[in-house]
């Protein structure tokens, strides 16, 4: 063999690794599914930390969770009688998000026990209609943990409808969110009309839960709405950048276990979660103190 | 040319919870430009009238203005500032700097999907040099200590360029010596800038001290500017009498 023509083989076999590798890195996207699931991931994504930080810092982590288990719910009834998963999930979600709210607000019962008794109530509903739907075809661990591969192109249509219009209202409302999760009574007294914003930013969560469980399921909802946020509390940033921080690590995390769901088959809301985590994990031993 | 108007004026006003008498026919007149401490033994009515003067519960009758105005309407146009109790230990994970927590001052001015222009950055200017807490606007308010937090609320407060400022036990949680500085702050608020200044408190020493005039609150009020007729007060002497060994000061 000459030299010259070990070279060209050696180049050959370079380019061809290289073609390789691409392949490998780019297979995921050559699936329609993988495409809506990133579409669909990225915007909730974007708006799970930002309905999530007004939630933590007013000690309403629990919100989330509650509500997807009532979301359940919503979505044993869609499966009865018809109605879109998303829209059947939202209006559970949004009637128990104005209640609790309501009960919490009136003090007829503390917060925490009023989310409990929705989580528990949700999920016993739904276990009730989900055995009577049995004939129903439905896909009970999709719904509990995410599937990549049932996000439909209408899905995605209302994902983005529903996404904008949350990042919309947070946007305009972000300066009364912000001056209530600080403090509620002296924005009260500052002329804050604290009742009517407090409702709109648990229907937002409302909203956000129905539109994140299709990505990562019922289980893990609150997850990537409360966990990014935990993990960009870690760095002691401003409240702004604590909020482009978690969003950033939303969009890392949703992507990356995405990707790595895709590669080992994994259940994709679980692998995003564990990848949050790992961020949370990372923060925290960064900023030991 | 008209009277001035008072910067509070509350006539007979009564309120009652669970069928028991809180405030029993109160009224106050508060000029513009006071310096009032409100002395009163606790379940006194002290929060109770304060929250009645700040709009927050309606009280069975009587009537409440703030500069002519209801207190709903003084509180929109930022006229009142308020400083709650127990801010000093408030929580300390909150993701926030100062200069967050003073720009919120703003909100209810800027009002929902409203731009926070060049008057508003110089209103929060304003406010973190007039509360001494500019050198601390980058820092975060979860890492401040007791007295530099009420400092940064009285900032908050400011920060709408309030006619009044009314403060609930400021200083509870705050050590001796920020309490006296940030009396100090009460007063230059006070004298430089013109605010009114109403500030709660049950502790008689810190009243008499520092305030111009005293008003002392157990359902029914009295009010004096003087500290030898405030002392010698029937109600405040059944109130606090064996206090009185440890209260001279000149005003």
């Amino acid at each position: 063999m000459t030299p010259k023509y070990a070279s060209c083989m050696a180049t050959a076999f370079r380019s061809f690794t290289t073609i390789t590798d691409m392949h490998f890195l780019l297979e995921p996207f050559a699936y329609d599914f993988m495409l809506r699931a990133f579409a669909a991931g990225i915007l909730t994504a974007i708006i799970a930390p930002m309905i999530g930080i007004f939630l933590v810092t007013r000690r309403y982590s629990f919100m989330a969770d509650t509500l997807a288990h009532v979301s359940l719910a919503g979505i044993a009834v869609g499966t009865l009688t018809g109605i879109h998963p998303i829209f059947a999930a939202l209006g559970a979600s949004a009637i128990a998000a104005l209640a609790v709210e309501q009960l919490r607000s009136a003090k007829r019962v503390l917060g925490e026990s009023a989310l409990a008794l929705f989580l528990s109530g949700g999920l016993a509903l739904a276990s009730v209609l989900l055995s009577l739907a049995k004939g129903n075809n439905v896909n009970l661990g999709s719904l509990l943990f995410g599937s990549i591969t049932t996000v439909s192109v209408t899905d995605v249509t209302y994902v983005f409808a529903l996404g904008v219009v949350v990042l919309v209202v947070i946007l305009i409302l972000y300066r009364q969110l912000f001056s209530i999760s600080f403090d509620e009574e002296l924005s009260l007294a500052s002329g804050l009309n604290v009742g009517t914003i407090n409702r709109i930013l648990v229907l937002l969560a409302a909203v956000t839960v129905s539109l994140t469980m299709r990505i990562v399921g019922v289980l893990l909802v609150g997850a990537l709405m409360i966990i990014p946020v935990v993990a960009a509390m870690q760095w002691k940033l401003s409240f702004l950048r604590t909020l482009l921080l978690a969003i950033a690590i939303s969009l890392f995390s949703v992507v990356t276990g995405l990707l790595l769901s895709f590669y080992a088959g994994t259940a994709s809301g679980g692998t995003i979660v564990l990848v949050a985590i790992a961020c949370f994990l990372v923060g925290l031993g960064f900023n030991r103190r | 040319m008209t009277k001035q108007e008072l910067a509070i004026d509350v006539q007979h006003v009564n309120f009652s919870y669970n069928s028991e008498n809180v405030l029993d026919d109160v009224t106050l007149a508060v000029e513009p430009g006071a310096y009032l401490g409100l002395l009163g033994p606790n379940g006194g009515g002290k929060t109770t009238l304060m929250k009645i003067i700040l709009g927050l519960i309606e009280p069975e009758n009587g009537s409440i203005k703030i500069f002519g105005k209801t207190p709903q309407d003084a509180r929109r146009e930022g006229k009142i500032g308020y400083v709650p109790q127990r801010i000093a230990q408030g929580d300390s994970s909150f993701p926030a700097t100062v200069e967050e927590i003073v720009r919120s001052g703003r909100t209810p001015i800027i009002g929902i999907g409203g731009l926070f222009r060049q008057s508003d950055a110089n209103a929060v200017e304003e406010a973190l040099h007039a509360a001494g807490v500019h050198h601390l606007r980058h820092r975060l308010v979860g890492q401040l200590s007791g007295g530099e937090r009420q400092k940064v609320f009285i900032a908050r407060a400011l920060a709408s360029r309030p006619k009044i400022l009314i403060l609930d036990e400021p200083t509870t949680g705050v050590d001796i010596g920020a309490k006296e500085a940030f009396y100090t702050l009460l007063k230059e608020l006070n004298t430089k800038h013109g605010i009114t200044i109403v500030f709660i408190s049950h502790d008689l020493e810190v009243v008499t001290k520092h305030a111009t005039c005293a008003a002392c609150l157990n359902q029914k009020i009295v009010v004096h500017c003087s500290e030898h007729a405030f002392l010698h007060d029937p109600e405040v002497r059944k109130l606090y009498g064996d206090s009185f060994s440890f209260v001279h000061h000149d005003h």
